[in-house]
């Protein structure tokens, strides 16, 4: 499952991320990185979501989503 | 403190911008985008900042001399905010590159890096960095009573000595914290505390890092490839910054539906977000134009009726009457300096709202609401805001475009706003189109504003193919920072220390380009009679250098000096094109620019004999030029400001070729359909 797949208000952890290697570290600076629990809280208006990392909110365009893979935590 | 800078002799001489002795410590504030460095750079230095482009950047750098008599005399940095030292945008290799410099000497005293209690982990990482690049270095904890209202305190003894470095906490936006600040600092330049930094149990002398850290420590210098390397070197830094933060994070309770989550359920979500956008746009819209226009309007009669006679009088007065010299001072001067008051209400608007925005965290929304839209034009979402300011005044929306994180989306919007239709243009399509089209002058006005998007989408996707070819297209990844409440105190300082930075960069171009018109227009042109200061327009060497430009404008159908005159001085001033043409071609100005008058008579007259016959093709090739052509010397005064001389000519250059290039066509093919 990708994590625009991923159920709204559960938590989801974070598994292996098919995206450039610049985007892969700039995620993972913002705590989306392999391992790490992330909650998506709601879509936001262009297709993406709004995800909880943390205390932190950041929020991703859809085809970022489709490139991370989580598992339910 | 001073004998001990000179025992470490500084290379700070392009780093020191601002009126400071050599050998003034240099302090760096360093942290990620919305965490309050700002603030705290102005809390600290007051209103004595210099913003302006780092030296052959167009990266701005807040520079400041920092006074306080527990710490002396310090050059303070505000350095663009970076998520990390591994830069993704010009603004973050900038921070990267003054950080990290080659030499130990031309790196900062200090550094203080400023995080927020909320993003502690995130400012842990930035930290850690910063250490590796050794450099001395404290944190300074923002926002720490937002993280209290989510359940989140910190351990401040416990982080300083899990991270090795002294820890401050602060408030910027009310004061809090800051003594506090100055003598850590104070004492860290001392070399009494920073230079510790955190790996092994290093306890390295302040200005370099002289013990071996082994293979633990990993200069940041050059640049590293994104590759598996970086990666795993990232990896290390997280778990450095897990245990850093779990030492020092005393969670009471988890933070769940804050109000900010609330709020971010509306302004963010699918159709309410972008209506919610809009509404907001549509007030900032108002706001710079009909709320800042009537204050315009009573600084320009001021300025042109009260200020001009009394110093029409004072002249008189001193025999000075009716010379050139009531000419230059009258009609160059106090017309150029008239020009730039009428400026202050709208940009004073301006900033404050982008003081508002950015302040309450509403900025950041409003990028993930219209990210998609402006992708279209290769552009982040939060472009949208100068440009939809744009069509009310280009000179705010390039100032505007300050809320653009990086660099090379910055130059992108400020090379696109000149083509946003602003409303001093709108009143001489009003003009025109009443005189040539009568009843569908309404649809033609209208057509212009769609012409003016397709321009800023063409034009956009232009610039990226050509000349920002290296502009990257990254996806939204963004952080969302708390929303807090705005502190009118802040905005009202943002205003004035933005508005200040205005007037001292604008002024020079705009009154020295006012005042050599008004030498060009009182010049008689060789073999014609009159003298300088006493010539008919069309006798000056204004209206020869129109004569001799208006060939150009032959193949658009509009090949006549009066029409050059006026585009010329549109060059100027777009409001001023109206009042050119009366002066020409010697009628009244009309009172309204839909009721044109004799005036109206004029031009279609004028147009009609260019054009060879073809009046209208003629008309809609000349708006279509007046639109896509520099908007004023203000606008270019201010995109010098933003992105320097070099790409401001740039800028001119394609506006003027865009204008030509599509003028003549519309002329062309429109002759041949009428």
């Amino acid at each position: 499952m990708t994590l625009d797949q991923a159920p709204v208000g559960a938590a989801a952890t974070i598994g292996p991320i098919d995206a450039a290697p610049a985007l892969v570290r700039r995620l993972a600076e913002l705590g989306v990185r392999p391992g790490q629990a992330v909650t998506p809280l709601h879509a936001t208006a262009g297709g993406g979501r709004l995800l909880a990392v943390g205390d932190t909110r950041v929020a991703l365009a859809r085809d970022v989503l489709r490139s991370i893979q989580v598992v339910a935590a | 403190m001073s004998e001990q800078r000179s025992a470490v002799p500084s290379c700070h001489a392009d780093v020191v911008a601002v009126d400071a002795p050599p050998g003034t410590p240099v302090v760096a504030l360093v942290g990620n985008p919305n965490v309050g460095k700002s603030t705290l750079f102005n809390r600290l230095t007051g209103s004595g900042r210099d913003v302006g482009n780092w030296p052959g950047t167009t990266v701005a750098v807040g520079r400041a001399l920092w006074t306080d008599e527990d710490l002396g005399q310090v050059v303070l940095l505000d350095l663009p905010g970076a998520v990390s030292l591994d830069p993704q945008s010009p603004d973050e290799e900038l921070t990267r590159d003054l950080v990290s410099r080659p030499d130990p000497r031309d790196r900062p005293d200090l550094v203080v890096v400023v995080t927020s209690a909320v993003h502690l982990a995130r400012g842990l990482y930035l930290l850690r960095q910063v250490v590796e690049a050794e450099v001395p270095c404290l944190l300074a904890i923002t926002m720490s009573d937002v993280a209290h209202r989510r359940g989140i305190d910190l351990d401040v003894d416990a982080l300083a000595a899990a991270a090795g470095v002294p820890v401050v906490v602060v408030d910027p936006r009310r004061g809090g914290g800051s003594r506090d600040l100055v003598r850590t600092v104070a004492t860290s330049l001392q070399g009494g505390l920073a230079g510790r930094c955190g790996i092994d149990g290093c306890t390295c002398p302040r200005g370099g890092c002289a013990c071996d850290h082994g293979d633990t420590a990993v200069p940041v210098q050059a640049a590293q490839p994104p590759g598996d390397d970086a990666l795993a070197r990232a990896e290390a830094r997280f778990d450095w910054v897990a245990a850093a933060a779990t030492a020092a994070v005393l969670r009471r309770h988890d933070a769940r539906d804050t109000w900010s989550d609330r709020l971010d359920r509306v302004t963010t979500a699918p159709v309410l977000g972008p209506l919610v956008f809009l509404a907001v746009m549509w007030v900032v819209f108002q706001l710079t134009t009909t709320v800042a226009a009537p204050l315009q309007g009573w600084l320009d009669s001021l300025v042109t009726g009260p200020v001009s006679e009394l110093a029409t009088r004072l002249l008189d007065a001193i025999g000075l009457g009716g010379t050139w010299v009531q000419g230059l001072v009258v009609d160059g001067l106090i017309a150029g300096v008239g020009m730039l008051l009428t400026f202050v209400p709208l940009m004073a608007v301006m900033f404050a709202l982008l003081s508002l925005l950015e302040d309450s965290g509403y900025l950041a929304r409003a990028a993930v609401v219209t990210d998609r839209s402006m992708r279209a034009i290769g552009l982040p979402g939060r472009a949208f805001l100068p440009l939809v300011v744009g069509f009310g005044c280009n000179v705010p929306a390039v100032s505007g475009t300050r809320v653009l994180p990086d660099a090379r989306q910055r130059l992108l919007t400020v090379l696109l706003v000149p083509f946003t239709s602003c409303t001093a243009r709108l009143t001489v399509y009003v003009l025109v189109a009443t005189t040539f089209f009568g009843d569908r002058a309404g649809t033609v006005v209208f057509g212009m504003y769609v012409v003016s998007i397709l321009f800023v989408v063409v034009v956009g996707r232009l610039l990226r193919s050509t000349l920002l070819r290296r502009m990257p297209d990254d996806p939204l990844v963004l952080d969302l920072p708390p929303y807090q409440l705005p502190m009118l105190r802040l905005v009202a300082t943002g205003t004035w220390r933005r508005l200040r930075g205005f007037l001292r960069t604008a002024s020079g171009i705009i009154v020295v380009t006012v005042v050599v018109v008004w030498a060009l227009s009182a010049t008689p042109a060789p073999g014609r009679g009159g003298s300088f200061g006493d010539v008919p327009v069309q006798d000056s060497v204004y209206a020869a250098t129109a004569g001799a430009v208006a060939p150009v404008f032959a193949p658009a159908g509009f090949g006549s000096w009066e029409s050059t005159s006026a585009l010329m001085v549109g060059f100027v001033a777009k409001e001023a094109v109206i009042s050119s043409w009366a002066q020409t071609f010697a009628t009244a100005e009309p009172e309204a620019a839909d009721v044109p008058g004799s005036l109206g008579d004029a031009l279609k007259v004028s147009f009609t004999e260019s054009s060879g016959g073809y009046p209208i093709p003629a008309v809609l090739a000349f708006l279509v030029f007046l639109l896509a052509y520099t908007p004023c010397v203000a606008t270019l005064a201010a995109q010098r400001r933003e992105v320097g001389l070099r790409w401001t000519l740039t800028g001119i250059a394609v506006q003027l070729t865009i204008a030509w290039t599509v003028a003549v066509p519309v002329f062309q093919v429109g002759r041949l359909l009428a």
